[in-house]
């Protein structure tokens, strides 16, 4: 049963005796989890927010900065 | 998990020795013949066996076949009773909506954890934005940070004049200076001063004195022009400034006071 469990989740059962021995370790992996993951995501939907609005952004106005000649 | 249950089994019940040493070993999987005559778990009894009932609830022996194996006698011991009587390690469990992995796999803690810990990220982002939203509301906006600061146009102040202006809703007064001003400022024994400060380090060009006109003793507007040092006057309390807005007579403690300004371009001061 052992070798079996060595066997199939080796990666995961690793990583548990590492991180989920204790709960104060446990915590701070969830926060800094939790942080990794906002900033993965908030990169990722900016990405794809750029890539859907391709030349309506502010920074993309070619006037700008250009006072109007009255 | 399998071997705690097969631990506490063994310790309950002394007969359950040789079933539970089965249960360890490797068994080929419920046949359904067994399956289909008795698949959920004993219901609970009040009676004082309920308790010793608890202990197997979850897995029953099969009863049936049991009593088929004495023999052919049809008797009539209620299921429970025979479940109780008959241990056996061909235990069949309800699989209708949960399947059972086969005897003898590696349990999936591990992954289990660590899908919990993915729900735990999500919680603890949803948690900080929360905090965070609610925190930064009570925050100053827009509309007064867009208040925070003030230009003043300088060029049409004559020399020897004070203007007043009003920022974040008290009024400052910026007096350009004469030579014969700057002398007199700097000409006073610092030591002598309640509050010891030097005309240089209230000014960043002597020609201009920028102070918040509130008097430091119990917020009046100091008068301009007036007073016994050339500077300012309070008239609540007969406080006098002089003309670099140190406090020289009068109840007030301190000095009148510098706001943070930095001259933009020429003729541009930028208060706040």
């Amino acid at each position: 049963m052992e070798y079996a469990a060595r066997k199939d989740g080796g990666i995961l059962n690793g990583i548990y005796k590492v991180i989920m021995r204790r709960t104060s370790v446990y915590a701070t992996f969830v926060i800094l989890g939790a942080f990794a993951g906002e900033r993965a995501v908030d990169y990722g939907v900016h990405k794809l927010w750029e890539r859907n609005n391709v030349g309506k952004r502010y920074e993309d106005i070619s006037v700008l900065g250009q006072r109007p000649t009255e | 998990m399998l071997r705690v249950v097969g631990r506490r089994f063994s310790s309950l019940s002394c007969r359950s020795a040789q079933s539970s040493s089965a249960f360890l070993s490797k068994d080929p999987p419920v046949n359904d013949a067994r399956r289909s005559t008795y698949s959920s778990p004993p219901p609970p009894l009040t009676t004082a066996s309920s308790m010793l009932l608890n202990q197997f609830r979850g897995f029953a022996s099969n009863s049936v076949p049991a009593t088929h194996g004495m023999g052919g006698i049809i008797s009539d011991i209620p299921p429970t009773v025979a479940a109780i009587q008959n241990p056996t390690s061909q235990i069949t469990y309800d699989e209708h909506n949960h399947e059972r992995y086969p005897p003898g796999d590696p349990s999936k803690k591990a992954f289990t954890y660590f899908v919990l810990s993915g729900g735990r990220f999500v919680y603890a982002s949803l948690i900080r934005l929360l905090i965070l939203k609610f925190v930064v509301s009570m925050s100053a906006s827009k509309d007064v940070l867009a208040l925070a600061s003030l230009e003043v146009d300088l060029s049409s102040i004559e020399p020897g004049t004070t203007v007043t202006v009003k920022w974040r809703g008290k009024p400052v007064f910026i007096r350009r200076r004469t030579e014969d001003d700057i002398k007199l400022a700097n000409s006073v024994d610092i030591s002598s001063l309640r509050d010891p400060q030097d005309d240089s380090s209230r000014v960043k060009n002597p020609e201009w004195l920028v102070v918040v006109g509130v008097c430091t003793h119990l917020g009046c507007i100091p008068l301009p022009n007036a007073g016994d040092y050339g500077g300012w006057f309070c008239p609540c309390h007969g406080s006098h400034y002089d003309i670099s807005g140190r406090i020289r007579k009068g109840p007030a403690p301190y000095n009148l006071e510098v706001p943070t300004y930095s001259f933009l371009e020429e003729h541009k001061l930028l208060v706040g």
